[in-house]
């Protein structure tokens, strides 16, 4: 079932994410995804994360949907042209899959290419603005389609970012151009996110709060240092540092948060990373 | 008869329009950095140029930014950043939000974004409405502008000063 039919019927809407492998071995991705079979309400896959070269988003998201497991097809605007990214939209459609998350990516100098020509040729304004066009059954050189597709389109937004202005005046673009919900960047703090959903209620838009397994305090002010947009209370750092098993309190803690925020928003979004093996376990303790 | 069929008609000479582009380019250079896409939406950006970010983003920050930095070269100021600073002094944040800014043109990449404008393939109204709101007073709007344009290249070849603090940047 796509997202927006979970969204409409007013349930709490879960999905969490697989990467693909750098390789074409898939067994372990698979493993995982079936771990989620039942418990989530689609899964992410993402697009070359990290800007790090791997198996397609696309073929992956085809391999779940074969499987009977819900797809959310990731695509940035990195590496492919406004020509490229409209052919991929359309492959993605008649290969079944109708949740499209649209973004423009990591930039090329934080992978293992760093060499490779960047292309942003669209942003993820304008490719959410391309997708619109498409189901309207034209594109972007308003040239008539043979047949037009359907998608859920989804983008993101950071919570955490500063200054937030900017940040929520994309978002209310993204929404002008066609985005129908929004998965977050990682949340730690539900105070600063009841403001944020505060300051973007009148966008009425379904929004899926994110959240990131911690794993250790390292990771923690890791990211409070080196991810953007993502703050990790001194109060978490410590719990996790005084904590006798790391995996139990990172579910704790996770299953916490969904609580803390599940009236706020209309969805969670769980980012495992490496962790995918503990998502059950998350839902479980927060009760979904 | 406008400004704009003035020059449309007077770039119908090539040698006027090669002279023009030269000292259009050079003087967007020195002032904003311009990056001579071709398809200038400087009005609607405060009069900071958006192609100077890495990823070219001209509907808004990419959300790797943090603390103003931007992520692909720390040193640097996010683009989007000065954007919001510009637009809020400037009293334009809302050609930010209702300006849906398409993807540009490759094909007038290093041409003159003047002459494109006036023969009308870049979508914009106006050489004159695209530089002065039409809802401002001009005595008014006209004085801002330039001044708004001096502070931002002001803070363009000062750059940021962030590489001598500790810790977060004093924005």
């Amino acid at each position: 079932m796509e997202l927006l039919e979970i969204f409409e019927s007013g349930k709490f809407a879960v999905t969490s994410e697989v990467g693909p492998p750098k390789g074409v071995d898939i067994e372990a991705m698979l493993d995982d995804a079936e771990l989620l079979r039942g418990k989530v309400d689609a899964i992410n896959v993402t697009d070359q994360q990290s800007s790090v070269m791997r198996l397609g988003s696309l073929a992956v998201c085809h391999l779940l949907k074969k499987r009977g497991l819900e797809p959310v097809f990731q695509i940035t605007c990195r590496d492919r042209n406004r020509i490229a990214l409209q052919s991929d939209l359309l492959s993605a459609c008649v290969l079944g899959i109708e949740n499209v998350l649209c973004l423009t990516g990591d930039y090329v100098s934080l992978g293992d290419h760093p060499g490779a020509k960047p292309v942003f040729d669209l942003d993820s304004v304008s490719l959410l603005h391309a997708a619109s066009e498409l189901r309207q059954g034209r594109d972007l050189a308003g040239q008539k389609l043979k047949g037009s597709p359907d998608f859920c389109l989804g983008a993101v937004v950071t919570p955490g970012a500063n200054p937030l202005g900017p940040q929520i005046m994309k978002m209310e673009k993204k929404v002008k151009a066609g985005a129908q919900f929004f998965q977050t960047q990682a949340v730690y703090d539900p105070k600063r996110f009841e403001d944020f959903m505060n300051q973007v209620r009148h966008l009425n838009v379904p929004v899926m709060v994110g959240i990131v397994l911690l794993k250790s305090a390292g990771m923690a002010r890791f990211m409070n240092k080196n991810v953007a947009g993502v703050h990790v209370p001194e109060s978490l750092i410590d719990e996790m540092d005084e904590a006798e098993d790391r995996v139990q309190k990172s579910i704790e803690i996770a299953a916490r948060l969904i609580r803390e925020m599940k009236d706020l928003c209309q969805g969670v979004h769980i980012m495992p990373i490496g962790w995918e093996k503990r998502v059950p376990a998350v839902l479980e303790a927060a009760g979904l | 008869m406008s400004v704009d069929d003035m020059l449309e008609s007077a770039f119908q000479n090539r040698v006027f329009a090669k002279a023009f582009f030269l000292v259009e380019r050079k003087m967007k250079e020195w002032l904003f950095d311009c990056q001579s896409c071709g398809n200038c939406v400087l009005s609607h950006t405060a009069f900071i140029c958006p192609m100077r970010c890495p990823k070219g983003q001209r509907n808004g920050p990419c959300g790797g930014a943090m603390d103003g930095r931007c992520e692909v070269d720390t040193s640097k100021r996010c683009v989007w950043d000065e954007i919001w600073e510009s637009t809020g002094q400037l009293n334009r944040v809302d050609l930010l939000v209702n300006n849906y800014e398409g993807p540009p043109d490759w094909r007038l990449c290093g041409t003159s974004a003047w002459e494109n404008m006036v023969a009308g393939r870049l979508e914009s109204p106006s050489i004159f409405e695209t530089l002065f709101r039409k809802d401002e007073p001009l005595l008014r709007e006209v004085p801002r502008v330039v001044l708004q344009i001096l502070r931002n290249w002001y803070n363009l070849i000062t750059g940021p000063s962030w590489h001598r603090y500790e810790g977060r940047p004093p924005l």
